[in-house]
């Protein structure tokens, strides 16, 4: 028996044959110049062949799209000579591809527009789509249910594969990244961080994503405590479902508010009301996809998830563009560092007349309901203030009431000062938080580390706006990813926090957490 | 031989990204002569056959671009082009 240590990017556990992905860069035996010319030829001309088929049968125009983007550069000289003369050079034509894509890539992801920057993941698609001709790993598509081993992924082969009883382990990645994402979301066990071997293929492993270990040929002893953790795992999710139901308390009884956040109106179909106490964020950012929505799409939106919530309380967020949520002609374009542009209430205040056609839309869905406003990247009480009046004059013009107006709590500045503020009510948005306090971007491999050790920090500043939300009688909620992570509850409410928004499929666990923690005197 | 040239302005919001691109190089892809665009201003020009040097001009929404073609079919060519742009890529 092997034990590799890693770490865990989503929970779980898996048992089953190890199916090693052979590595992105392999050793590449090279041939003479003639013959890597041709191979080079050859692979490009299949793979233009593939992006055609696959363009004709393309479900959207964008996929269509993506696809022609990617056979037009494919057929052209301006980029496939130059690895033709890397070959001339005396390189193979696998490495003279990859230094050229990779190349392109590079500037396609140093680009500051976003709509040129988000073409550099098409680009690193050609790339490997002749790599993957050239190197006899076309059409790759991985076993169902087993070990994976990689060293890296990307979101579209994590989406192709059937997981169910499987698991994923990589040498490399992240914990924030995007295939970790869908990895949690569909519940599938996965590791990063993990040195494998190439020999571990089609060896026995258990996966135990919560101790962060792989497994391999396990001996009797381990299969045992496999076995045990398993059933173990099943009873606890099994009480988390029926928990679910019940209201959220603390091991001493005290009552909490346990909301959802959502971030398109398909999600409530699946969602049980009894379970929650209404919804703690409601993002709007799906309204404007295609561009800016008029008042009456969004009235008619906001109206539908007020009905849904009935009695009780939905907190709906305002536009929170820019950053990575670009909308055409509307966001600035061409900004440096997006995330540190005009994105949330700046633009807001800036386009008053789009801002204002939102909160006209949220007053007349308001009525007769639980509605809460809620302001994302508030910087300076000034900002609050300014949104506060027209929401004020917007109210006063359609006459009717004002509903509560909060503000997220999410740039280090507004947390620092929290005293100066004077909102109704305040959201912590603690991964923005705490990318802007650690100077971490939330997709950025190699770093969790440096964010694990300012989480200190992090609840420091949560406890402030806490104990100011008291002083001035304003709720203070959390609605970061920390509020449904069952091993950080008891650290958010030691900071005095009680009332937590998560992801619906969060809930269960949560408020297990919470059934759990005993306030201790001194808190 | 003779230069036919005309310019346009850029109107389409995102810019030359990629959908309009790739319908411009296209398009150019279909006339015997020889493009080249000029984006004016930005001391940038590109072959308007090449996705790659058409993508790499970055060209954004409110610029003008200048398209100088030559050779047997380049004035059909310029006024294809420039239509093209005018219907914003055939976008919507």
């Amino acid at each position: 028996m092997r034990l590799i240590r890693g770490r865990q990017a989503s929970p779980g556990l898996a048992y089953g044959k190890a199916f090693v992905l052979k590595r992105r860069r392999p050793q590449d035996s090279v041939s003479d110049v003639p013959a890597e010319r041709e191979r080079l030829r050859a692979a490009i001309a299949a793979a233009v062949a593939q992006l055609h088929a696959l363009a004709a049968k393309a479900p959207s125009r964008d996929a269509r799209g993506m696809l022609e983007f990617q056979a037009e550069l494919a057929k052209d000289p301006s980029l496939v000579d130059s690895a033709y003369a890397k070959i001339e050079q005396g390189q193979g034509a696998v490495n003279a591809w990859r230094m050229v894509l990779d190349a392109e890539v590079a500037e396609y992801q140093q680009s500051s527009s976003d709509s040129f920057r988000a073409r550099a993941s098409d680009v690193a698609d050609l790339r490997e789509r002749v790599l993957d001709i050239m190197l006899g790993r076309s059409a790759l598509t991985l076993p169902a249910g087993r070990v994976v081993l990689a060293d890296d992924m990307t979101p579209s082969m994590f989406l192709s594969t059937d997981w169910r009883r499987g698991a994923l382990v990589l040498e490399e990645g992240s914990a924030s990244s995007h295939v970790a994402m869908l990895a949690r979301s569909q519940k599938v066990p996965m590791l990063i961080d993990a040195k494998w071997r190439e020999q571990f293929a089609d060896q026995l492993c258990i996966v135990d994503a919560e101790e962060g270990v792989l497994q391999v040929e396990p001996d009797e002893k381990s299969l045992a405590n496999y076995r045990r953790r398993r059933q173990w795992l099943a009873r606890q999710e099994r009480q988390q479902r029926d928990g679910m139901l019940r209201p959220a308390r603390t091991a001493c009884g005290q009552a909490l508010s346990v909301r959802a956040n959502i971030t398109s109106l398909d999600e409530l179909a699946g969602m049980d009301r009894r379970a929650i106490d209404g919804l703690g964020l409601v993002r709007t950012e799906f309204l404007f996809k295609h561009g800016l929505a008029d008042e009456e799409s969004q009235y008619q939106s906001y109206r539908k998830l007020l009905k849904w919530a009935g009695r009780q309380p939905v907190t709906i967020r305002t536009l929170d563009a820019g950053g990575d949520k670009p909308i055409p002609g509307y966001t600035v374009d061409g900004e440096s560092s997006p995330f540190l542009g005009t994105r949330g209430l700046r633009l807001s205040l800036r386009h008053s007349r789009e801002f204002r056609t939102q909160l006209r839309a949220l007053l007349r869905a308001a009525q007769g309901s639980k509605l809460r406003i809620l302001l994302p990247m508030v910087t300076v009480p000034s900002e609050y203030s300014r949104a506060r009046r027209v929401l004020r004059e917007e109210a006063a013009k359609l006459k009717v009431p004002l509903p509560p107006l909060g503000m997220m709590v999410e740039v280090p500045a507004a947390a620092l000062a929290i005293e100066k503020f004077r909102a109704d009510f305040y959201a912590i948005g603690s991964n923005d938080l705490l990318q802007y306090l650690t100077a971490c971007g939330r997709d950025v491999a190699g770093l969790d580390e440096l964010a694990e050790q300012s989480m200190e920090l992090l609840l420091e500043l949560i406890a402030r706006v806490v104990a100011h939300g008291k002083s001035s009688d304003a709720e203070v909620s959390i609605c970061g990813d920390l509020a449904g992570d069952p091993a950080r509850i008891p650290a958010l409410l030691a900071c005095g926090l009680r009332s937590l928004s998560m992801a619906y499929s969060r809930v269960g666990a949560a408020k297990a957490a919470i059934a759990k923690w005993r306030q201790m005197p001194n808190q | 031989m003779s230069v036919t040239s005309a310019d346009i302005k850029i109107k389409y919001a995102s810019g030359m990204h990629a959908r309009p691109a790739v319908a411009f190089t296209k398009l150019a892809k279909t006339f015997d002569c020889d493009i080249n665009c000029i984006v004016v201003g930005r001391s940038i020009n590109f072959n308007a056959k090449s996705i790659k040097q058409a993508m790499g001009a970055k060209v954004r929404q409110g610029q003008t671009l200048r398209i100088e073609a030559c050779g047997p079919e380049a004035n059909v060519a310029v006024d294809a082009l420039v239509e093209l742009v005018k219907l914003d890529f055939q976008e919507d």
